[in-house]
């Protein structure tokens, strides 16, 4: 089997981007759970997580912003033997794509989301997305954002998915083993990684968070809980 | 050939629907063939609901202004369509001939419909019998109200004492069938073994959502369309035949999809019924508005097919041949009907759908050795690269511009040679249309889509003219010029407000046009089309 999961094509991302290490740990998830590349669908959003789909080996799939979940919906249900991961940003997911992603928690469809949050649209140039956080000046806010952030968890949490969970990019090791616990989940698991832009989105670089002991028994207990890290809820 | 128009009316919820079907299915067991066209507002109890049944010794029907016979329940809907009835017609209005009784002494109000058949059989001058057996059918998997239908039947049938129509029965017997088009499209799905489907529910295209739900093929029910198409492009890329059905309003929000799955060469069976817009615009009634759309929705260039059967057998025929045209080119296939076709009930000679074979065909596959090394995008002489699914090989499959092996490109040439590698998969189609009527008719006649069996009807009167039917106008058959240019006239027939295909023919032909259009949720009526022919020939 190929260990490697490279192609030929190095990686884009700007120099310290999270997206390297996000591309580590989806690497090193695959192989720790023994998955074959052809095995293993991941279909992408568009921004700039998702030009990883140049970057690793696998059966990659770029499709449309925000449109990532129904497609790997799709693949899921016509081939459950497949391993299918949607990738996509916080505006991919939360802001195009937030229709699917409820939808998609609410009927606990059987595929792995990664949300890439760095907390705006960075590949369009630093817009703020609904992910922004209140208060924060992006060159469309320039007064600061007015409203408070919508997060992909808290819309899972209200609408049904069984997997939830949120880690920092910057924490390799912990951010390989949740995405490979979520990869290994039955039904709908969401992992929100948190990956600050380190050209719009600089002052949040150093993400606070505080990791929990072991997964809430109910859902409601961590909605709106944006500061806390691990797996959140495991059914 | 004599033909018959009787028309049913009654509030939403009345059985209006279920008296054409038994009613056209029990004339077929006559040997009549018929056509049932139901025109109905967009609510579920109460208004006006009505069909038309038009029946005759011969094939191909077309809805008449003018009825023979009018059943109306209740004095409101009596009203709203007395004026239709010929000046020798006969109108009954259900209380007026004691069909409300008839239900209240049989104690259950919703036979009041089969009583009125039975009773409109009786004005007939048909056998009770043969309604009775058709009744026995309908509701065989009911017995508990089997028979106060047939009591209701045999009441019905015993009001009308006076007038009957001394109508001639056929005297060959022909075995025919009955089927909504939507069923028969139903049927070419699920026979072209389609595995995939995902439909968000919108009219002229909700009974193949319903007709599917209990059938062997996986059925995504949406959160909206763009998640139907999404999620049908995701299953034709895991390797299952894949489809999605939808109005024009779906379809507007699909087209984003429909471009990935241009791009992207990956085969889809889009099946746009359409009715009338633009907008919500009349939502139940039917519009041949949306060709221009089907032929250019999406951003940037992409082939496509455009596919748009007229009659039961073109639409089952073609309902098969759309999956193989999607996955021999790798391009999304739009299958178009419209409320007329997809919900009228259409009759042909038992048998006919049957003996349409088209084997499967699945297109160029990668196999054995054929993965190792695998390019998704290959060029190659006819511009189709070979396909392989999730599971076979690791590949990348992108919306983006992409190079041979998938991977994301924005090179010029690469560009270049990837625009007409995807424009060249379409070079070798041919055909798309079919003759009609007289060889070398001064006057051509020219139609696509549902307006067929209503041009096949007009031509069987009028055998001086020819008829050339689209059904599949993209890509545009360019031969046809040869043949219309022979003819002095050329007469466009459809259902839009400007003329689409016209334009489209004077393009790509460079051929002067006339335009027959009407476009108001209506079909084309017999004398209304006579009428316009006449004035358009002078």
């Amino acid at each position: 089997m190929n260990t490697d999961l490279s192609t030929p094509n190095l990686p884009t991302w700007c120099p310290g981007c999270g997206g390297y290490s996000f591309l580590t740990a989806v690497k090193k998830a695959i192989i720790k759970n023994n998955l074959a590349p052809k095995d293993v669908v991941i279909t992408y959003d568009i921004g700039c997580s998702a030009n990883m789909v140049n970057f690793i080996n696998l059966c990659g799939f770029a499709t449309l912003h925000g449109r990532s979940i129904p497609v790997a919906v799709g693949v899921k249900t016509a081939n459950p033997k497949l391993t299918v991961i949607a990738q996509g940003g916080d505006g991919g997911i939360v802001s195009e794509g937030g229709n699917h992603l409820v939808h998609a928690s609410q009927r606990n469809d059987d595929i792995t989301v990664l949300v890439n949050n760095n907390y705006v649209f960075a590949l369009t140039t630093g817009q703020a997305s609904s992910a922004t956080p209140k208060g924060l000046k992006t060159r469309t806010t320039l007064q600061g954002n007015p409203f408070e952030p919508l997060s992909a968890i808290d819309l899972a949490v209200v609408s049904g998915g069984s997997f939830l969970a949120r880690t920092p990019v910057s924490d390799l090791n912990k951010t390989t083993e949740i995405i490979a616990k979520a990869i290994e989940h039955k039904g709908f698991s969401l992992v929100e990684i948190i990956q600050p832009c380190v050209i719009w989105t600089k002052e949040l670089l150093k993400p606070s968070g505080q990791w929990v002991k072991e997964p809430f028994t109910k859902r409601e207990s961590f909605l709106g809980r944006h500061d806390l890290w691990g797996i959140l809820y495991n059914k | 050939m004599e033909r018959y128009a009787l028309k049913i009316s009654g509030p939403a919820g009345a059985g209006v629907m279920q008296a054409g079907e038994t009613l056209s299915k029990a004339l077929n067991r006559l040997g009549f063939f018929t056509l049932v066209y139901p025109e109905y507002p967009s609510r579920i109890r109460g208004g006006d609901n009505h069909i038309q049944i038009i029946f005759s010794q011969k094939p191909f029907l077309t809805p008449r202004e003018k009825i023979d016979i009018l059943l109306a329940f209740g004095k409101k809907n009596f009203e709203e369509h007395k004026g239709e009835l010929k000046e020798n017609g006969l109108g009954f209005e259900s209380s007026e001939i004691g069909l409300e009784k008839i239900a209240e002494e049989i104690g259950n109000p919703l036979v009041i419909n089969t009583a009125g058949l039975g009773f409109l059989w009786s004005v007939l001058g048909f056998k009770r019998e043969i309604l009775e057996e058709q009744v026995n059918k309908d509701f065989e998997d009911k017995p508990k109200v089997l028979d106060l239908n047939l009591k209701a039947v045999f009441q019905g049938f015993g009001l009308n004492q006076k007038e009957s129509f001394k109508i001639e029965t056929p005297k060959t017997k022909k075995e025919i069938e009955n089927y909504s088009g939507n069923e028969i499209l139903t049927k070419a799905i699920l026979n072209a073994d389609c595995r995939f489907a995902s439909i968000y529910p919108m009219t002229p295209i909700n009974s193949i959502l319903t007709l599917l739900s209990d059938r062997e093929i996986k059925l995504f029910r949406p959160e909206d369309e763009i998640a139907g198409i999404m999620a049908a492009i995701g299953a034709s890329y895991a390797g299952k035949r894949s489809m999605v059905a939808t109005s024009g309003g779906g379809f507007s929000l699909m087209v984003e999809g429909l471009g990935l799955a241009g791009m992207a060469e990956i085969p889809l069976v889009l099946v746009l019924g359409q009715r009338t817009g633009p907008s919500t615009g009349m939502a139940t009634f039917s519009s041949q508005a949306d060709l221009n759309f089907a032929i250019n929705a999406g951003h940037g260039e992409f082939p496509r097919i455009v596919l748009t059967p007229g009659d039961a057998e073109e639409l089952y025929r073609l309902g098969l041949e759309a999956f193989n045209l999607a996955e021999r080119y790798q391009v999304p296939v739009i299958l178009m009907t419209d409320k007329y076709l997809a919900e009228n009930r259409l009759s042909i000679l038992k048998d006919v759908l049957g003996k349409i074979k088209v084997k499967i065909d699945r297109g160029k596959l990668a196999e054995g050795k054929e993965l190792d090394g695998y390019k998704r995008y290959e060029f190659s002489l006819d511009g189709i690269s070979k396909r392989a699914f999730p599971g076979q090989t690791a590949f990348i499959t992108n919306s983006y511009e992409h190079n041979e092996y998938g991977f994301s490109d924005d090179d010029s040439q690469n560009r270049q040679k990837m625009m007409e590698k995807r424009a060249k998969k379409l070079e070798s189609l041919k055909g798309g249309f079919e003759i009609f009527g007289k060889k070398g008719a001064k006057t051509f006649l020219v139609g696509w889509g549902s307006t067929k069996e209503i041009l096949l009807d007009l031509i069987d009167d009028f055998p001086q003219l020819g008829y050339l039917h689209f059904w599949r106008p993209w890509p545009f058959p360019k031969e046809v010029k040869t043949i219309l240019k022979e003819a002095e006239k050329v007469i466009v027939i459809e259902g839009n407000f400007s003329g689409q295909l016209a334009s489209l023919l004077e393009k790509e032909t460079e051929l002067k046009t006339e335009k027959i259009l009407k476009d108001d949720g209506r079909p084309l009526f017999y004398h209304e089309i006579r009428e316009r022919l006449r004035k358009a020939e002078r």
